[in-house]
């Protein structure tokens, strides 16, 4: 804050001097942590406070504001014997109720399924936080969203890898394999059910696959040269298919990157999706129930049907 | 002792101002709180002179029906431009918010927001034209019509005779709940009501409610009956438990889970997602209708 002296004001001269002192001293730390010869030259300066200004006196000051519910940290080697202001309860606070409605904001935005908006979002509720009253306020902002466990780092990088069509080697915690590195070429990022997942070429099994980006642990090596058409094979191959989903499926449907809807009636959706990894499209058919059907081609009505049979298959074994 | 010792009086003001930077008071209320600090009582112009030694310092004391109040705090914030195009976002959805109690306190929160706008904040928004973030996406399930009756539903407590149309069998449901809370996915919101006959919770998209009565009776939740299912070989590594759900039994490569607040139909929409890495254990009626949930999918492309 600026504080440009008001001449009226101080001519009357009917203010509280030690309350001002406390105040501007801690107006000071708020700026900066202060020793207390650099305290002194300040205030030395000072046209209100120049006089009977002692070392005492900065102690007692910084007693009050301790006092009065400022954290302030005692001068030592380690702060370069300077007073470092580390909180104090003069906020235009946040109450709790404010913290709720940001946050029901938040899942409001999340549902809209951008993540990109959500990490702005984000970015704004961390700084928020100092406006929170409590621990508790503090944390809802920081981290009450579904990336808390991501890496932003990683994933700026994740989304360089992807502008610039480029690959890298990442250190991935597989739930199968434990760490193992992978070199992967990213291409899009993805957000469903509440996880980020970055969508590429995984080179080490010559698919195109998905990664959790929270369990990407670690970016091993700096870009490797751009994606070749030798780098992969299989993974090349693209299904188109066709579904119709009715129902509340239909109703609360939201198309990903890789589909669009070619037609819509009153009750159904005739989805056409692009299908470049069939474990996570059959995961997402199975997921729609009775209320989806697979319509082309027949290669992927009869690869879905086995995969029915085999789990009730599971239930029936198990009896 | 040299070391413990404060001022009494740069301390009242201290105090003072900690409250008055929270919310407008009067000079009454300010004197008060200066005397809760000390034995002594105080004449008025202590106000004054508090006041006066704020204004110094640049803190802006305003003074509107007789209570005073303070416009900016003293340690602000600098926001960048994007995080102001965030703030005006949210601004931007206000109109299209249907919850009463939402809207309201997201404006108020707005308001605090803008009252720790530093210096530079006030700059930026000067200088440049900040524009709300991607207009494509704010949060679109608040803006749900219906959302504003269902709130005031749940605040009242009482049961909730709900017709519900069940687009699949283009029929009407009937169900009588306990209404819960509202919560939003998909772009859509949902009531989460506890449903006495399953003795389970039940989400209902609002756009499916058709008709909607309050009972005169207190609607009370009991524990719900709990799913329980076992995960296996990766699944169980990496599973990341869900609201409601704990793990009641560890294995080499599998976990059991119990779930007790999820939708009964969608939980078996959910599991089935993990092909043959789950399995139902409990109770016999939900493996069933998992079963049958198969078979019905089978009979589909019959």
């Amino acid at each position: 804050m600026d504080f440009v002296y008001n001449q009226a004001l101080q001519e009357k001269k009917n203010i509280t001097k030690t309350g001002y002192r406390a105040l501007f001293l801690l107006m000071q730390l708020i700026q900066q942590p202060l020793s207390r010869d650099e305290l002194l030259a300040i205030f030395e300066q000072h046209p209100i406070i120049n006089k009977d200004f002692s070392k005492d006196t900065i102690t007692n000051t910084i007693n009050t504001l301790r006092k009065a519910g400022c954290i302030i940290s005692r001068p030592s080697l380690k702060t370069d014997h300077k007073y470092v202001l580390k909180s104090h309860p003069f906020h235009i606070l946040l109450d709790k109720k404010h913290i709720d409605a940001l946050q029901t904001f938040r899942e409001g935005v999340i549902s809209d399924g951008s993540w990109q908006q959500v990490l702005h979002l984000n970015n704004l509720y961390a700084k928020l936080a100092k406006l929170a009253g409590d621990e508790i306020s503090a944390d809802i902002l920081k981290n009450n969203h579904p990336f808390n466990k991501i890496n932003i780092d990683i994933l700026n990088e994740i989304i360089i890898f992807i502008k610039t069509r480029k690959k890298a080697k990442f250190l991935y915690l597989s739930p199968e394999n434990g760490e193992e590195e992978l070199d992967f070429s990213p291409e899009k990022i993805t957000f469903e059910n509440q996880k980020l997942y970055v969508w590429g070429h995984n080179l080490k099994y010559d698919d195109f696959g998905y990664l959790r980006i929270d369990k990407i642990k670690k970016i091993l090596t700096p870009v490797y040269n751009a994606l070749s058409a030798d780098d992969y094979k299989n993974s090349k191959q693209i299904i188109e298919v066709e579904y119709l989903l009715k129902g509340y499926s239909a109703q609360t449907f939201i198309c990903n990157d890789d589909e669009e809807i070619i037609k819509t009636t009153e009750s159904e959706l005739l989805v056409k999706a692009r299908v470049r990894n069939k474990f996570y499209f059959y995961q997402r058919i199975l997921a729609f129930g009775t209320e989806c059907r697979l319509m082309s081609p027949q290669s992927v009505r009869e690869e879905f049907l086995r995969i029915l049979k085999d789990i009730k298959a599971g239930y029936k074994d198990a009896g | 002792m040299q070391d413990n010792k404060i001022n009494n009086a740069g301390y009242r003001l201290l105090q003072v101002l900690k409250v008055l930077i929270q919310k407008p008071l009067s000079v009454d209320e300010l004197l008060s709180i200066a005397e809760e600090t000390s034995e002594n009582s105080y004449r008025k112009e202590l106000v004054n002179k508090y006041i006066n030694t704020l204004r110094l310092l640049n803190i802006p004391v305003i003074k509107e029906k007789s209570k005073y109040y303070i416009l900016r705090g003293i340690d602000n914030i600098d926001f960048n431009e994007s995080e102001l195009s965030m703030i005006e976002m949210i601004k931007n959805s206000l109109p299209q918010i249907q919850s009463i109690d939402l809207k309201h306190n997201l404006e108020e929160a707005l308001q605090i927001i803008e009252r720790n706008f530093s210096q530079k904040t006030d700059n930026i928004i000067k200088l440049k034209q900040i524009e709300a973030a991607a207009s494509k996406t704010n949060g679109r399930a608040l803006c749900d019509e219906s959302i504003k009756k269902f709130e005031k539903y749940c605040k009242e407590k009482l049961k909730l005779s709900l017709k519900y149309k069940n687009t699949l069998l283009n029929q009407i449901e009937c169900y009588s709940i306990a209404p819960v809370k509202i919560i939003y996915k998909n772009q859509k919101a949902f009531l989460i009501g506890y449903h006495y006959e399953t003795n389970s919770y039940k989400e209902f998209l609002l756009s499916n409610i058709v008709e909607a009565h309050q009972l005169p009776q207190i609607s009370t939740v009991n524990i719900s009956g709990s799913v329980t299912f076992k995960l296996k070989n990766r699944l169980a590594a990496s599973y990341k438990l869900k609201e409601g759900e704990t793990i009641i039994e560890r294995g080499d490569n599998f976990i059991i889970v119990s779930n007790s607040l999820e939708d009964k139909d969608l939980i078996l929409k959910r599991l089935i997602r993990y092909y043959g890495n789950c399995e139902i254990l409990y109770p016999r009626t939900m493996k069933e209708k998992m079963l049958k949930l198969i078979e019905e999918m089978e009979h589909i492309y019959d």
